[in-house]
């Protein structure tokens, strides 16, 4: 009877392990797929032949300078972004034990918009700063928030209350500059809603370094993240140092987060909605749930980038909007369908 | 193997327990009871740890438990809390699992040899047949010998329980005992914990501490615990006490509240013509 139970658990075990592999694999397929579209697609079409010819070719066409230049770096950044900005979300609703944590609850999206717009709208000249500043900002309104939620160690109601009152102040900084000089908004508008227009190499080798930093981090700490899911004490009782994994978790989080916004402006959404998203399909472990929801991230903002520059070509839209008019909806649909998540 | 030297808790400057002193040897079954609020909670969270005392220390083998690093805590002793919660698709093989945690690096999986254990950890619970439920879809009895078995995959030689029983049927209640039993005779495991309900600590303690109002009232074996006085002075209860047949362990059975010291005084009245008769 032992051996027979032991036999079904294993059974059990790999048919839960293959079905996670199987939605890894759709997900990963499904984020190569979209790479080649988002390569095809844009004010020019091309077919998927004419662009491997063009890279293999070597030659200087047309082709081959639009897909290389304009559009590999473009989906490359995509795909760093989403990751990133997906599975900073993570991580902080693994911290916070909390369903509506994301990166712009600790301040990093709140305080680098600041930093970012000020420079904008009142130093329109040092624009060329406006990725550094956003970085700093972001990462100080992050301290700020995490120093005032200290008291004898760091509580997770302190974190998302003093969150909500710096993301308060420094939005209403915000708000401040745009009335203020309202004749210069036009030009923000893009940067406070993301894009991913007229991104280069540049931007992708500035960030890249980062990401993978970011990510591995992140990786490595699945364990801890599953350890703070049962709760404090639970966490604390299996020899997790509370403080020091939400500092460090919290830090990773705000890195990443910090990292994309300054070189695309503000995303909002994917570090909210892909975390749940992944959740559904593979569960809860953070084993599987925080790399599903990094290739998931990319895959949202990569389909979110087709559409922003496909659907009222040639005036692009911003990337951020049209993550909310998608994502939103398939979300909700994930919601009803899997039965018994959010219980 | 604990030994807690005159504990002084407090929780923002209000002082919850004073001048608490423990030492608990190995193998032993020790609960602590005391009415509500009376400090017994907080005693088990400073030895094991997870609160920090305003004065005193608790010693694990003979090393501050503060002072050590809190992974080595985590590899000698367990503590299972009143209200636990797992993730909702966790299964009660995904929950024993972290209990491994303790052993392994930050980055580390578990190996064969923690699979292994898990499965023990899962045959002395009794829990094979559960295996792959997840853990909020079973009953409260059910759920607690999984957060038990969760503790006892981290291969301690303590265990520290807050309130196991409670909210728990009378069948689920003696599960849980039996099993707590079990794993102290079996393994060697020495159980402390607070309980509620007088007989279950007299049946299943090898001693027992009493604590009220932050004080610890008195120590002993059930027999000497389990005292109409005892209870007069703390439960403010008016009890009759019997000696178990079988075990040999004293029983008891409330007869009414004392009210006042009117009460009081009529009890003793009352037990000293008893006595006398």
């Amino acid at each position: 009877m032992t051996s027979q139970s032991a036999k079904d658990a294993q059974i059990e075990i790999r048919k839960r392990l293959a079905k996670r592999i199987g939605i890894f694999i759709a997900e990963i397929s499904l984020l190569v797929v979209l790479a080649v579209i988002s390569l095809r697609f844009g004010s020019v079409r091309f077919s998927t032949g004419e662009i491997i010819n063009a890279l293999i070719d070597g030659s200087d066409s047309t082709i081959r300078i639009i897909v290389m230049h304009i559009r590999m770096p473009r989906t490359a950044l995509a795909i760093l972004v989403g990751a990133s900005l997906a599975t900073s979300g993570a991580l902080l609703q693994a911290v916070l034990r909390n369903p509506l944590a994301s990166p712009g609850l600790i301040g990093v999206i709140s305080g680098a918009s600041l930093s970012a717009i000020t420079i904008m709208l009142v130093f329109p000249a040092l624009t060329a700063l406006v990725p550094f500043a956003a970085f700093i900002g972001g990462l100080v309104a992050t301290l700020l928030v995490f120093t005032l939620a200290w008291k004898k160690g760091m509580s997770t109601i302190r974190i998302i209350l003093a969150g909500v009152a710096v993301n308060a102040m420094l939005g209403g900084g915000t708000s401040l500059l745009s009335v203020l000089y309202s004749d210069r908004i036009q030009g923000i508008i893009m940067w406070l809603n993301g894009t991913l227009a007229g991104k280069s190499w540049d931007q992708v080798k500035l960030l890249w370094p980062y990401v993978a930093v970011g990510l591995l981090v992140a990786l490595l700490s699945v364990n801890v993240a599953n350890s703070l899911q049962l709760g404090d004490e639970a966490a604390k009782n299996l020899g997790v140092r509370l403080n020091l994994a939400r500092t460090v978790l919290c830090a990773t989080a705000a890195f990443l987060a910090g990292i994309s916004v300054a070189v695309v402006g503000i995303i909002g959404f994917i570090g909210l909605i892909v975390p749940h998203v992944s959740r559904l399909l593979v569960g809860s472990d953070y084993r599987f749930m925080l790399p599903s929801s990094a290739i998931l991230g990319a895959v949202l903002l990569v389909s979110a980038d087709i559409v922003a520059r496909t659907v009222f070509s040639p005036i692009e839209l911003p990337v951020g909007v049209i993550m909310a008019v998608i994502g939103g909806p398939f979300f909700l649909y994930l919601l009803r369908k899997v039965r018994g998540y959010g219980q | 193997m604990i030994y807690a030297k005159n504990l002084s808790i407090s929780y923002d400057k209000k002082n919850v327990v004073s001048n608490f002193t423990m030492n608990i040897n190995e193998g032993e079954i020790v609960s602590i009871i005391g009415p509500n609020g009376s400090g017994k909670s907080t005693v088990l969270k400073v030895i094991s740890r997870l609160m920090k005392s305003s004065n005193g220390a608790a010693f694990l083998d003979g090393s501050d438990v503060h002072s050590l690093p809190t992974k080595e805590v985590a590899k000698k002793l367990a503590i299972l809390c009143q209200h636990n919660h797992s993730p909702s698709d966790c299964t009660v093989r995904d929950l024993i699992s972290y209990g491994r945690v303790p052993h392994k690096q930050w980055y580390e999986f578990n190996n064969y040899d923690d699979n292994s254990i898990v499965d023990w950890a899962i045959e002395v619970t009794g829990l094979n047949e559960f295996e792959h439920r997840y853990v909020t879809t079973l009953s409260g009895g059910e759920r607690q010998r999984a957060w038990v078995a969760m503790a006892l995959a981290q291969k301690t030689k303590v265990l520290i329980l807050d309130e196991p029983t409670t909210y728990l049927d009378v069948s689920h209640q003696l599960e849980v005992m039996e099993l707590l039993k079990k794993i102290n005779e079996e393994y060697k495991i020495t159980i402390i914990m607070v309980l509620h309900d007088l007989n279950q600590a007299s049946k299943y303690s090898d001693r027992m501490y009493v604590i009220n109002k932050g004080k610890l009232v008195m120590e002993g074996r059930p027999s000497e615990v389990i005292t109409k006085k005892m209870l007069r002075d703390v439960y403010k209860i008016d009890a009759h006490i019997s000696v178990e047949q079988v075990s040999g362990k004293p029983l008891f059975y409330p007869l009414g509240l004392i009210k006042n010291n009117d009460r009081i005084e009529k009890s003793n009245k009352i037990v000293k013509i008893r006595e006398a008769q």
